[in-house]
């Protein structure tokens, strides 16, 4: 699936509501499919906040099944991030109204989050999180012992 | 998108959201929050989540930076029937340890300190119960 969208606040709860639908395809619980749609959402704001500034762009949004394993990478073509462990550090931000946990959140309701940033080109992020019980955190496999998918980027 | 319904009861400024709590949503309530404590002189503050079906961290920076406003004047403040998903929320970013959870708004308001009247004693004690438990979680 790949949606593309203005990078505007109006587009953030469309983004996070297609990618759970989407992801509700594997046998996912309503709990999952609200930790994706948090952590969707986060990752579209961030872009919407700190990847244009006034002159506007778009956000990127793709997502793929593979066995058990959902991945979304949330993509623009910004300024960039020039420090990213700065960024994912908890209570780090620019916009002081989000309280710095965005990539908190990201990190607590996914089980796997990856940032690529070139400054003055844009950044990725992509979560992955597995639809099965009893999964190890930060890569663990499915049910079906299969490995989560290869980063597309 | 986001309802927003407000009164004042006694001291306390009720703020009722329905709908979803995000980067696009959150700035009315803090608009609407700032400008009704500011004209009513409400010292405390409860928000009734009870059908508030997403938060995320826009969402939790309107609610903590309101908690300052209260918190900054000696007010109490609260948050009312959160739903299993953004109670969640709240107890990961570690607003919940700030700010007090209720199971209803009725709870809540009894914590601010409102006494309803008529009420039987048996219920009320159950009320308040009810009310520790959720301070406690």
């Amino acid at each position: 699936m790949t949606l593309q969208l203005p990078a505007r606040a109006a587009n953030v709860s469309l983004a996070r509501a297609t990618v759970a639908a989407f992801a509700a395809q594997l046998p996912f619980t309503v709990e999952d499919l609200e930790d994706i749609k948090v952590a969707v959402s986060e990752a579209v704001s961030n872009v919407i906040l700190h990847a244009y500034g006034d002159v506007g762009g778009e956000v990127s949004i793709f997502a793929s099944l593979s066995g058990d394993w959902l991945e979304v990478t949330i993509e623009d073509n910004g300024r960039g991030i020039s420090d990213i462990a700065q960024a994912r550090q908890p209570s780090y931000t620019t916009s002081p109204d989000r309280m710095g946990l965005g990539f908190v959140l990201m990190e607590s309701f996914m089980d796997g989050i990856e940032v690529r940033s070139v400054p003055g080109r844009g950044t990725s992020v992509t979560l992955r999180k597995v639809a099965a019980k009893g999964h190890a955190r930060g890569g663990g496999k499915g049910t079906n012992g299969q490995e989560p998918p290869q980063q597309a980027l | 998108m986001l309802q927003i319904e407000h009164q004042v009861l006694d001291n306390t400024l009720v703020v009722t959201v329905a709908g979803e709590l995000d980067l696009e949503t959150a700035p009315r309530l803090r608009v609407l929050v700032d400008s009704e404590l500011a004209h009513s002189g409400a010292r405390n503050l409860l928000l009734d989540l009870a059908a508030v079906s997403f938060l995320d961290s826009s969402g939790l920076g309107a609610i903590l930076g309101r908690y300052r406003t209260v918190a900054a004047t000696g007010g109490k403040m609260g948050i009312a029937g959160a739903t299993t998903s953004v109670k969640r929320v709240l107890r990961l970013s570690g607003v919940a340890q700030i700010v007090s959870l209720f199971n209803t708004r009725e709870t809540g308001l009894r914590s601010m300190g409102r006494q309803r009247r008529g009420r039987p004693a048996k219920r009320s004690r159950q009320a308040a119960v009810s009310g520790v438990i959720s301070n406690v979680c």
